[in-house]
């Protein structure tokens, strides 16, 4: 139970009591009460409103606790064998393309769960200037799919060293159809 | 008593309220700047569409904006791999002042952009800046960012002339222990490329002396050494770097791959291959 004593031994139950000649404890609860339960609505109010004006595509996939994202380079989320692996999936994968716009940028853009699952992958692509531009689609495809078969992420975690949700990207620079480039890390 | 307490706390209240709505009609120059930082922080947490959105409003209307302010808007776009922000506020920060902004530029284009040719142009400029002082960008020796980019060019030569002015310039007023043990690597990695093997494992003993558990340079030394026929040596190495790298003692960064970053799965397959 609340007793409201100020630390010099003041009560606020005190100065209700005095400011309306009265000495009924109920009504100090129920003031009380009614002040809890309105922040508790706002509380609520607010979390559900930053839920729904913020969650990205929810569905796509389960993120962890209330859905809070962090950068990759801040959680510490890894892939395992590295960058080597993802390059090596991408060398493996990757079929060069001879015609239409062939060089440029794809920047991918996804979520990793802690769980280590991905999801809400997104994309653009620039050109060799760093302007938003389109290219070849088959380079895109072909890009994005590779990225959303990456299936051995090692989740990011906050400082008690529990798994947490990241968002990651990874940027393929294609040059003359060839990959030439896989960043950041 | 308590029906005035409520007026007073309704008044104030609704006196908030009207302020806050007249700050967002009228949107005056604080406004913009709030708006700014509140863009900023929506995209540290990934919300980069929306972040951009409010920041390129806020840059809009708030006119003069300095270097250093689209130097700070281009920062979070490049962590999150927005190219084309990034890009935009760094040419326009590098237009205002060339002589704070060139240096960065040159070490983000070669670290995080991979862009060597267009590195040379901001850090060569910025080089002339100072014609009498040698610079550092990031945390590197700017002779030493240039010598990467002429590496990652394939001008071996260039890159190994830049190495050594590098180590020059930082024995003049320091002893060896000062010089980072990766610029001895990097000057190992060029002489590796150039086909030199037994230079080159001068200069990765030479890093490992500095740090005696840098992964990568056990590892290319190994290689070396296999490639010369020491083959027993050159595994003994290669079990070495894989020792260290499995207890995460190697060179690498929290944002970007570094040059000849070595991963445990490179070794192991090495080693699986021999």
């Amino acid at each position: 139970m609340f007793t409201y004593e100020s630390p010099r031994g003041f009560s606020i139950r005190f100065l209700f009591a005095k400011l309306r000649c009265l000495n009924t404890q109920q009504t100090i609860y129920k003031h009380i009460s009614t002040i809890k339960k309105t922040l508790r609505n706002l509380i609520y109010i607010l979390i559900i409103t930053i839920l729904f004006s913020c969650n990205r595509k929810s569905g796509e996939l389960d993120l962890c606790g209330l859905g809070i994202l962090k950068p990759y380079y801040l959680t510490g989320l890894d892939y395992k064998g590295g960058m080597y692996a993802i390059k090596e999936k991408y060398k493996q994968e990757y079929i060069p393309v001879k015609k239409g716009k062939i060089s440029g940028i794809v920047k991918i853009r996804f979520d990793v769960n802690c769980k280590g699952e991905t999801g809400n992958f997104d994309f653009e692509t620039y050109n060799l200037k760093y302007e938003s531009t389109t290219i070849n689609d088959s380079i895109v495809n072909q890009t994005v799919l590779i990225a959303r078969k990456l299936n051995n992420w090692i989740p990011g975690t906050n400082d008690d060293n529990e798994n947490i949700n990241s968002f990651k990207f990874i940027a393929v620079k294609v040059i003359n159809g060839e990959l030439k480039e896989i960043l950041p890390k | 008593m308590i029906k005035w307490i409520k007026r007073i706390i309704f008044g104030l209240l609704s006196t908030v309220v009207i302020l806050i709505l007249l700050f967002v009609l009228i949107k005056p120059k604080s406004y913009f700047i709030i708006n700014y930082a509140i863009g900023s922080q929506m995209q540290w947490f990934g919300y980069d569409k929306e972040g951009n959105k409010m920041i390129e409003k806020s840059i809009k209307k708030l006119k003069n904006f300095s270097a250093s302010q689209y130097h700070s808007a281009s920062v979070q776009n490049t962590k999150n791999g927005n190219y084309n922000k990034a890009i935009e506020y760094l040419d326009k920060a590098s237009e205002l002042e060339p002589e704070e902004v060139d240096g960065y530029y040159g070490w983000l284009l070669l670290y995080y952009y991979r862009d060597y040719e267009k590195a040379l142009v901001h850090l060569n400029r910025y080089d002339l800046f100072t014609p009498d002082f040698d610079d550092y960008v990031g945390d590197d020796h700017i002779l030493y960012a240039k010598a990467l980019c002429y590496k990652e060019l394939g001008q071996y030569t260039k890159a190994l002339e830049l190495f050594d002015n590098t180590i020059k310039s930082e024995l003049k007023e320091h002893d060896e222990s000062w010089i980072s043990h990766q610029v001895y690597f990097q000057k190992a990695r060029t002489l590796h490329l150039l086909g030199q093997q037994k230079k080159a494992i001068e200069y990765y003993d030479k890093t490992i002396k500095l740090w005696d558990k840098s992964g990568e340079s056990f590892y290319y030394k190994g290689l070396a050494q296999i490639e010369i026929n020491d083959s027993l040596v050159g595994r003994k190495n290669l079990n070495i770097a894989l020792d260290l790298v499995t207890k995460g003692y190697k060179t690498s960064d929290s944002y970007v791959a570094l040059f000849d970053e070595v991963y445990k799965m490179e070794i192991e397959k090495t080693i699986n291959e021999l």
